[in-house]
């Protein structure tokens, strides 16, 4: 299935990019998330 | 959470980390594999997945990527995946960033000394400018959103709440996310005198006694001045017409960027900033505190900074005897093959913190 947007967020280093992701990661309920490689793949499902 | 990955796959030249070697991943034919296993999961990944956008987030990116050719890797990985590719980028004052960035390394383990001004105007990265014209290149200006690092600019002056704005997300949580914290001066040279003789990677493995120095160097409320004293009001120059030309671009006018925060005309000497006798009472606070707790540790400290550990001097051999220094040294001979080699393809100096 073709996607309407994917959102790619690059930092920059030491801009709150922990706290961004923490955020993502800790909200489950509206976030799935999957591993690939350890790489954090953020799926929004709003 | 560190990501590395998607970096890694576009790179033109083989990053080599710690965990390739761990791992044994740094042949070439093995390079090639995980190239072609990397694209064929992330997007069958990607395809599989019901909703209707999808967010990644990876600073690597930016950070890692510089030639056209890299980010056009990048954005070929997706090719047929999604209608719109949006790339949200957040950049901060330059010399903030060069502060936070150096106690993150300081943290790291490694041991270089602040920045003069010269390598800071060199450093890979730091004009946003030049970097986000590649990015604007490959994926359109009109596909890259740039906000603002600074709190007094940020929607509810919080970077999440910020982020949730833009990718129009409601948010739900009432969550305040800590955030990392800056060491100030004397924190960062008393760990930089550690990570001269206790490395932070051992056996490919994080050396746990070096990490509980450093958390015995975090919680410990030292006065000092913060980190930005050791550069000058000089420094904010260096990247201002760049700045500015972004300005115009991404918010219509030529104008400075960022606020600019007060810095000192002259910065402080970095060896003055701990004296000997600052460095010997730091370390008897972590050796009163660890006494029985952690002996390596206490002997360690003892050790660096000349102090007595339960009434006996210990000679710096205790800290050589532990022999921490093996893997280390492998991984930054490879390292510095690849730095040398990219530093030859931009025939540029560049200087990576």
């Amino acid at each position: 299935m073709k996607k309407n947007i994917i959102y790619f967020h690059i930092g920059t280093a030491k801009t709150g990019t922990t706290s961004i992701q923490s955020f993502l990661a800790n909200n489950y309920d509206v976030c799935i998330i999957r591993d690939i490689y350890s790489q954090n793949i953020i799926v929004v499902v709003e | 959470m560190t990501h590395i990955f998607l970096a890694k796959y576009a790179l033109n030249k083989k990053y080599i980390t710690p965990i390739d070697i761990k791992n044994d991943t740094s042949t070439f034919m093995k390079w090639i594999k995980f190239k072609l296993f990397f694209r064929m999961n992330f997007r069958n990944e990607i395809k599989s997945f019901k909703g209707h956008s999808v967010l990644l987030s990876s600073e690597h990116c930016f950070e890692s990527l510089s030639s056209f050719d890299e980010v056009l890797r990048l954005k070929k990985l997706f090719t047929g995946l999604s209608t719109e590719i949006k790339i949200i980028i957040y950049v901060r004052e330059q010399t903030e960033k060069l502060c936070s960035l150096y106690s993150t390394r300081m943290k790291g383990g490694r041991t270089i000394k602040m920045l003069s001004k010269d390598e800071f105007s060199r450093v890979e990265g730091f004009d946003y400018n030049e970097k986000i014209k590649v990015w604007e290149d490959v994926f359109g200006i009109e596909n890259i959103i740039l906000r603002l690092y600074d709190k007094e600019k940020l929607y509810n002056n919080d970077i999440v709440d910020d982020f949730c704005k833009v990718l129009n997300i409601q948010r739900c949580d009432s969550q305040v996310f800590l955030e990392n914290t800056t060491l100030n001066a004397k924190q960062c040279e008393f760990l930089r005198l550690v990570n001269i003789h206790v490395p932070s990677i051992c056996e490919y493995k994080v050396n746990s006694l070096r990490s509980e120095i450093e958390k015995m160097i975090l919680v410990k409320n030292i006065e000092s001045p913060p980190i930005s004293d050791l550069i000058s009001s000089e420094y904010q120059r260096v990247y201002e017409k760049s700045n500015k030309e972004l300005s115009k671009r991404y918010f219509g006018e030529y104008k400075e960027l960022f606020r600019m925060k007060t810095l000192n005309a002259k910065p402080l000497v970095q060896e003055d900033v701990l004296s000997k006798k600052d460095g010997q009472d730091i370390a008897n606070q972590i050796i009163k505190d660890n006494k029985d707790k952690n002996v390596p540790l206490c002997k360690c400290i003892a050790a660096i900074f000349d102090v007595e550990y339960k009434g006996k001097k210990i000679p710096m051999e205790y800290v050589h005897s532990l022999n921490m220094n093996k893997s280390d040294k492998y991984i930054f001979q490879k390292i510095r093959i690849r730095i040398k080699s990219f530093i030859k393809r931009n025939e540029k100096k560049i200087y990576r913190m």
